[in-house]
This record gives C-alpha cells, structure tokens and sequence, in this order.
C-alpha cells in the first residue's frame, strides 16, 4: 500500500479521553479492554470511521509483554485489537506501537536488543491479525524509535509511520530535536515521519516545519488538543474542533499528507479535519537532499562547509587505548572522546579493531557508551561486517560507516548494511588491484562504489569518497595525485570527500607541519570530511582559517572570535584531565614537603611538576611509596578525624593520581607500576554508580590499576574479564535494596567459575552482616575501607 | 514553570557533601559554586501533581479513586489517616544532568560527587516548588497537607512506584521512567504522596519522616544525628 495513495491520510484521535468519557480509570492496562469491554472500544472505533477517518489505530498502544506478562498475552490482545478496529468499520487498520516504558542503555538498562524483541513479538501478532500498517507513536527515546522500526521492518511488510513527542522546548525528554528525528527516522527507512502528542497543534507549528524541512518522505502530525489543563484534577484539553482543524489545515498547506489527533481529539476535531482534507490537494513538498549525520542530540550537515572528524579512537599505535579494549575498561576512550569535542571535533571516528579481542562485543559497547558522554555523531569504523552491523544497530542516529571499497566482496557485505542502518558510507577508491597510482583510475573506482550504492537504494550524498592518502617520503609524485582524485571526485560526481591526513608525512620529521599543509591543499581541491587529530593545534588553525578563505565562516566572525587574543604556538593541546603544567611556581628541592602540601591542598596544577623534580633523584618506586603514598595517608587521616570532609580528600586523590600518571608516563610500558588489579562493577539493574567511582579513584591513588566495567555490568562480563585479566580482587557496589540480589548472583557465578579471587562490596544498604549473606569476602563501608581490603589482599 | 523558583542552595549542597565547617580552599569553593551552577544550567526541571479522591476497598486499603489505585502497607494507611483526599506529585530534574554527570565523572569523581550534590538540592527544591502549589491548592478547599511520602517508606512496597507514577502519567508528561528494579529515571527525580485533611483536624506539618524512612537503618545524616531533611 503506498502512502497517501488518495492524497491525504487521515487517521483517528484520541482514543484514553474516549475511554475517559465512557468512565474509564487512568490506571491499569487500557489494551486489556480489548478482551474485557470489546464494546466499548469498538463503539469508540466506530465513533472515528463515523467521523471520516481513513485509518483506524488499534488499541495496541502498551501492548507488549513486559506490561502484559507474556507473548501469548500479547498474541491475543493485538489479535483482538485489530479486530475490534476492523469490526467497526475501519478501512485501514493500524498497528499502535508505543513506548516500551523502559529506558535504554546507555542511560537506562534495557537493551537495544531487549526492545527489539518486545516489537517484534506486537509486529508478528499485528501481521498475523492483518493490520495494514504499524504505526509507532509517541516516541522519546530515538533508539528505542529505531528498535520499533527495524522491528516493523525486518519482520513484516506493514508500511511503517514513526512520530515522536516533543516538550515545549523543541526537544524529546532524551533531547532529540524535530530535525535529527526526521533526518534519522527517514533515513532509516520510515515510510512517515512525524510529531504527535506534546503540544496543541498552535504550538507544535514550529516542530513541524523542521520536519518538513528535513524528512525526505511523508510527513505525519497528530496533535493534541492543547496543552493538558491538570493540576488540579482531570486534565482538560481546551482546544476546540474548529481551532484545532484549522491550525491542522495550515499544515497541510505547508506540506503535511498525513494528519489525525492525539490527547483530547475527539470524533468531532477529526470530522471538521476531514473537511479541511476534503477541501484540499496535497502540495508538491520540494525535498531537498543535504548530507547529514545524526545522533540522538545532535545533526551535522556537511553541506555547509567542513566537518572535522576525530581520529584519536583507534587502537593502532595507542597503547592505552589497546589496554582499555583489552581490559573492556572504557574510561580512558570515552575521556578522549569529550577531549576531541571539547577541540573542535564535529565527528567521532570509532575503531575498536584488536586481533585478540570480540570486535563485534566491543566495539558495540563502546558505541553505546559513547553516546552517554557526547553528542557528537560517530563514523563506526571496522573491517569486519559483522562489527559494523552489531555497532550501527545499537546506535540512536544516523552514522557514517567506514568502509567499503571497490572489491565486489566489500561492496556486497557493507552496502546492504548501509542501506539497513540508513547510514553515509565512506568508499575507498581501492578494488582487487589494490591503490591505483593515477587520480583517474580513482575516480573510475568512486564512480563504481556510488553506481552499485544507488542499486542498493543509497541516495548519492550518503556516499563519501575517501581517495586515500599514501606516505609522501616513498612515493613524491602519488601525494599530487591524491589531491587531484579529490578535485575530480568533487566536480566530476559531486560527492563529499573524506580523508585521512596523518599517514602522508609517515617516516618524515615535524610530520605536523606537512600534515597540514596537505590539509590546507586538499581543502582546496574539495575535501569536506577531514579524518584529524583535534587535539593539534595546527590542524585546527589551518581548519579555521579555510572557513575564512572558503566564504563559510561568514563575516569571519568565528576566526576573530577564536584569534583576537591569541598568537599561534604549534604545540599538541594536553590531554584532557591533564593540566598544562606551569612554568613558574614549580617546587624545587627533593620534593617531600612540596609533594604533601600539593596533595593536601589539592593543587592539581603543581603536582605533576613537583613529581617530575622527584623523579630525577629518586627510583619511581620511591617516589610512590616515600612521597605520593604517604601524602595520601595523610589525607586519608585528616579525614578520617574529620579534618576533611569527602571532596577534600577526593581532591587530594586526584591530586596523587595526576602524579602517578607522571610515573606511568616516564616508567614505559615494559616497566608499569602497579600494585596489582582491582576490578569494579555497579551490578546488573543498578545504575547509581557514584560510590564506586569514588572507590575507583581512591584505589588508584594507592597505585593499584583499576579495571572499571562501569554499571549494570552483567555477572557473565564480571567473571569473563576477572579470569581474562587474572583479577585478585573485585569490588561491587549496588544502591537498591532490589538490586543486591543481582550482588548475589554475580558473587555465585564468579564462585562456581572458579575464579581465584576475593569479592568486597559496598552500597547504601549493605552493611557487614548482609554483605555475608550474598557471600561477599569483605564489607567496605566507605571508599578508605576499601583501600584497607585492597593493601590486605594485594599488598 | 519559570526557572527563578528553584534554587541551589549552597549550604545545602554542602550538606549533602557532608560538609561540617571544615577550612575549605578557595579552589574547591569555587568548583562548588561552578558546579551548581552547571547544574542549574544543564537541568530542565520538570513537575506535575494531581489531587485524587480517597476511598477504600474492600480490604480497608486507600484508593486514588479516579486511577483506581489501592495503596498497600500499614504505613501509608497510617499516613493517610483521616485525610479526604490525597495529592500525588512527582519532579524531575531530566535526562541532561544525567549525561552531564557521566561526563563529569570520566574527568574528575570529586566534580561528579559535588555535580551530584547540587542536583540533589536543586530536585528538593523542584519538589518543594511542587508541594507549595499542592499545598496553596488545597488550602483553596480549606484544607492543609501532609509532608511528601514515596513509595520505598517504611512498609509503603517500591514496586507500587509504577502505580503511583501512572497515576498522574510522569512518564508521558514529564518523562519519568521506571526500571525492572523500581529505580525512576532520570534519576534525580521525586515521587510522593500528600493527604490533604480538614485544617481543624491538626495533622502536623513539616518534621521528619525518619521512622518511616526504610533506609533509617543505613542513614549517615541519621547517625550522625542531622537527618536528611526529607
């Protein structure tokens, strides 16, 4: 069934304030009158086809089994639901999807895969009954949007129409923007995209206009009768029929084909909305087609000018990084992502590429991860089709996929994931024969990659050429012919560029100052994507200043503001948490007092320096067990006499902890100093983590190496990484008294694994004789007792 | 909702740091008050409240009688003892202070501890902002309120927090969401019951709900003889 297939689609309204009226509570389970007072939900039905309305929306709304107890439950009441609508005439009948009710991962505990499989059990019972199409309605969360409709889609054929709800200001409750839903929602293949709920039609105006603005295919609105009028009592909705059909009406005439009501719409509102429809054809929408990438709180749309792309997310060559995929302990990636956004970067590039490690596994938790700590849209960047797959699924946007190239195996694994995910795709000019020298033959292979993407239904701005950067010391002539490849890509096709700059200065000294002067000159050719490290002072002023020279920052506003008191000093930016050290006011000496004083007053900016003055006297060991060790004792002390309230002594820690990384950086790989493993985790269910990130800090400062699974940590990832990582010691915290016994759980299965270690907790109601109950070793009942159990355990 | 209403207040934040008139830097004065103040920032606060008619069921529990709820325990029967009708409300700070604390917390615990705290006094002060409305509301009837009780106090079951929130839809309207284990999110987020009584029949105001508290076992402020305010 085609969409609009008679022009305008009018659906229903409101069917809560319907059942309202008929004396219907507002707690419990509405879908379940679908078997205890068929009646009454069919008679509202017909109420609605009486009225005009094309589609009939079941009463499915919450019908999923994590509110009904079971699928079979669910089988019967969507059963029954659609039914029901067709009984009462309905001449198409749509599947109602609503939220699951759950919050998902990153900042919730479902999972992506959890919600999937609650939409598809309503997906398989709405076909089964013979629903025309699946409507999935008021949405909040963008990804729990996107398991909706990948349910809809990859279990059905049923058309599928997707709208969320937003606040008065302009965002869903999770920060997705008008825009980002349209852009994203009909990438990924909605067959309608739209608002409904929130706001009366007046004020939701606004909202719609971005969606037609951004939604390459039909646009929906379901308003609701105003702004719910309930503080005192029943909610009253004050929009009356006529206002609410012609402000409805004016959206027609903006560009909307499908339109109904929600809250407070009666079969009245509907009636005088059939009229406007009535009285109307459809307008011709211009669509324009702009490269876009989305997360769930963010859009960059890469046809206004240049849009960097963070490189620093990628294990080849960074120890650290290999370290935190290894271990699953993702603090250190996540830090280096906030770094690369708080520099400029306008896209993260992800690659969690290890030999030795589950890539599909890890790099699916680290995108998931990434989107709690920064909005900025990800370039989920893998060799293995299935990682790309897990990664693109769970993400709430639309992403850029790097790559597929020109062999027909590549083009065959990775477009139809592109194609499914909605995602750009970046295409390197390389195929069987491997780099072509010349810029033509290039060409000849972007020309390939975008044909055989149109086949599988990619628009043309979705793909990206990267014409791919080779090492300028051994090959002189081929940096020319990389940038005239993305001259002719440009013009010739019209296609974005990406590329990846650091590779041409390979083997060369001050390899900066030729990485950016290949930069300045591939943006002259055309280059939009920059893959950089934000971090580098000079890339970003050469990005800068071709804004000015390309006309896009307009007025040179943005380079006067970034300029006018600075004069350039090409030094890469530190890493973040880590303060440039000042060059006055360094202590001297051998350090011993300067080091307590730092620590006990917190003087973050002092202490590295003080550290490195120690280390040119001193064997690293001592410098941790005379100096660091000893000012955090005293720390420990103050508190523990109440000298120091909590922040002071975590100031102090953090203090200490600024000056081990000084150690760790000057001792090398080979020569690490640890004092042995601890592994922290917030248990399954419980997301109130604070308590073991103060645990975290304090056990670092006492030299121990910390391995953070983070919170709702499954049981399976606790016993996994302890005997991967031979951990002696793990600590676990839980909040909630309903929590504890996922304590418990994970305590017995470290236990039956065979694990040799031994299990301290800690949280709000845990207390010395509960914690023996869930068959904890020790009790901590604050973060210094647990640097007590650490030092009896591991020394 | 304007903004104006609610407030961080510091010596609050303070508290809950478990501040007692130690000597502070200025550096950590300071990232006290930046830390609020990014708070304040980030934090879109959110309310409702709906005052329901009481009745009981069969068993002599309390109904919301428009939502047909029944509310389970001797507590909050005891609570609601001798009220006519009861106001269910609940506050949310949203979901952004909750991104900016992950974000905080891979740079500095000490941000996000201090972070934390000063969420935690801007949703009391969200919810008190709350219960005054309630409160002017029912004294427009002639009647006066009780303090705030949520489900998790004294025998009043977590597992009725669905219940409650449903009642007044938190999550369709101001975006509260439950998980399996009853933790609401945001996490800075109230929900709580008021009885609101005949003014002659001199329930009391304010005070503390310790006795009620389930966590009382557990309580530092409460050991430490402060208690938490609530």
């Amino acid at each position: 069934m085609a969409v609009a297939d008679n022009g305008f689609v009018l659906f229903d309204g409101a069917m809560g304030t319907e059942l309202q009226k008929r004396g219907l509570k507002t707690g419990g389970l509405p879908e379940l009158l679908n078997l205890t007072d068929p009646d009454v939900v069919r008679s509202v039905h017909r109420d609605y086809v009486n009225a005009g309305a094309d589609v009939i929306t079941a009463n499915t709304f919450g019908a999923n089994s994590r509110k009904l107890g079971s699928a079979e439950k669910v089988r019967e009441v969507i059963s029954a639901g659609v039914r029901l609508a067709r009984e009462a005439g309905a001449k198409r009948v749509a599947l109602d999807l609503g939220p699951t009710g759950a919050m998902l991962a990153p900042l919730g505990t479902m999972s992506f895969d959890e919600a999937y499989d609650l939409y598809r059990e309503q997906v398989l019972a709405g076909a089964e009954a013979g629903a025309d199409l699946a409507l999935v309605e008021t949405m909040s969360d963008l990804l729990e949007a996107k398991a909706a409709l990948l349910a809809v889609k990859e279990n059905s054929d049923l058309p599928v129409y997707v709208t969320m709800t937003f606040a008065a200001d302009g965002r869903t409750f999770l920060g997705t923007s008008p825009a980002i839903a349209a852009a994203t929602l009909s990438a990924l293949g909605a067959d309608a995209v739209g608002v409904n709920c929130s706001l009366g039609p007046e004020e939701i105006e606004p909202f719609v206009g971005e969606i037609l603005e951004w939604s390459t295919v039909p646009v929906i609105v379901q308003p609701n009768a105003g702004l719910p009028d309930g503080s005192s009592g029943e909610t009253v909705y004050r929009v009356t029929p006529e206002q609410f059909a012609a402000a409805v009406g004016r959206m027609l005439d903006a560009g909307v084909s499908i339109a109904g009501g929600c809250c407070g719409t009666t079969p009245e509102h509907i009636r005088l909305l059939r009229a406007e429809m009535d009285g109307r054809t459809p307008v011709k929408r211009q669509i324009r087609r702009r490269t876009v990438f989305t997360s769930a709180q963010k859009l960059v749309c890469a046809d206004g000018g240049i849009a960097v792309i963070g490189e620093r997310i990628n294990p080849t060559g960074k120890r650290k990084i290999k370290e935190a995929l290894r271990a699953q302990s993702f603090d250190y990636i996540l830090n280096e992502a906030i770094s690369q956004e708080e520099a400029g970067a306008e896209l993260l590039d992800v690659n969690a590429g290890l030999p030795e490690i589950d890539e599909p596994g890890t790099l699916t938790r680290l995108v998931t991860a990434l989107q709690a700590v920064t909005p900025l849209p990800l370039q989920i960047d893998s060799s293995d089709p299935a990682a790309i797959d897990r990664a693109c699924r769970v993400y709430a946007g639309k992403p850029i996929i790097n790559s597929v190239n020109g062999k027909e195996e590549s083009l065959e694994a990775i477009l139809p994931l592109a194609k499914k995910y909605g995602a750009a795709v970046v295409g390197l000019t390389l195929d069987e024969n491997g780099i072509p020298d010349s810029a033509e033959d290039r060409l000849r292979i972007a020309e390939k990659i975008v044909r055989r993407a149109g086949e599988y239904g990619i628009p043309r701005e979705d793909v990206l050429i990267d014409c791919l950067t080779l090492t300028v010391s051994t090959n002189q002539r081929l940096a020319r012919e990389t940038l005239r490849a993305v001259g002719l890509v440009t013009e010739r096709l019209g296609l974005k560029t990406v590329l990846g700059v650091s590779n041409i200065s390979f083997g060369l000294p001050n390899r900066e100052l030729i990485n950016a002067t290949f930069l300045a000159n591939a943006f002259a050719h055309g280059l939009t994507l920059p893959i950089l490290n934000p971090m580098s002072r000079r890339y970003m002023d050469v990005v800068t200043a071709w804004r000015v020279l390309s006309g896009e920052d307009a007025g040179c506003g943005r380079y006067i503001e970034t300029y006018v008191n600075q004069t350039t000093v090409y030094e890469t930016a530190p890493a973040r948490g880590k303060a440039a050290a000042p060059k006055e006011g360094a202590p001297t000496g051998d350090g011993k007092v300067d080091i307590t004083q730092i620590v006990l007053s917190g003087r973050k900016m002092l202490i590295q320096d003080a550290v490195r003055e120690a280390l040119k006297t001193r064997a690293p060991m001592e410098v941790i067990n005379e100096l660091l060790i000893p000012a955090i004792n005293a720390a420990g002390d103050r508190f523990e006499r109440g000298q120091f309230f909590l922040p002071q002594l975590m100031a102090s820690a953090e203090t200490v902890k600024l000056g081990f990384d000084v150690i760790r950086d000057s001792a090398g790989a080979g020569q690490m100093v640890s004092k042995g493993k601890i592994l922290l985790a917030t248990v399954k269910g419980d997301i109130h983590d604070i308590g073991k990130n103060i645990v975290k800090m304090l056990l670092q400062n006492y030299g121990y190496e910390i391995v953070d699974l983070g919170r709702d940590v499954p049981p399976e990832l606790v016993v996994e990484v302890t005997r991967r990582e031979h951990i002696r010691l793990v600590g676990l915290s839980a909040l909630m008294t309903t929590t504890v016994k996922a304590m418990a759980e994970t305590i017995q299965m470290l236990r039956a694994s065979g694990a040799d270690c031994k299990v301290m907790v800690g949280g709000a109601v845990l207390n010395e004789e509960y914690a023996k109950l869930v068959g904890a070793d020790y009790y901590t009942k604050d973060a210094q007792d647990s640097a007590r159990v650490a030092r009896k355990v591991l020394g | 909702m304007p903004g104006s209403e609610y407030i961080v207040d510091r010596s609050e934040v303070l508290r809950y740091l478990g501040y007692r008139g130690q000597e502070m830097s200025p550096e950590l004065d300071a990232l006290v008050d930046r830390l609020s103040e990014r708070c304040r920032v980030c934090a879109k606060p959110r309310y409702l409240w709906r005052v329901f008619d009481l009745s009981c069921d069969a068993e002599g529990r309390p109904v919301l009688e428009e939502s047909g709820v029944a509310l389970r325990g001797v507590d909050i029967k005891k609570h609601l003892d001798g009220a006519v009708k009861c106001a269910v409300m609940a506050a949310t700070l949203g979901f952004e202070v909750e991104r900016e604390m992950m974000r905080l917390g891979r740079r500095s615990a000490v941000e996000e501890l201090i972070f934390n705290a000063a969420c935690t006094a801007l949703i009391e002060s969200v919810s008190d902002v709350c219960e005054r409305e309630a409160a002017d509301y029912a004294r427009g009837l002639g009647l006066v309120t009780s303090f705030r009780y949520s489900p998790g106090y004294g025998d009043f079951p977590l597992e009725q927090q669905a219940d409650v929130l449903g009642a007044v839809e938190a999550r369709m309207r101001i975006g509260i969401t439950l998980t399996d284990s009853m933790l609401m999110l945001p996490k800075k987020s109230v929900s709580a019951l008021m009885g609101l009584y005949p003014a002659e029949s001199g329930v009391k105001r304010g005070g503390t709900s310790c006795e009620r508290c389930e966590n009382r076992e557990f309580c530092q402020y409460r050991k430490e003889g402060y208690g938490c305010g609530g």
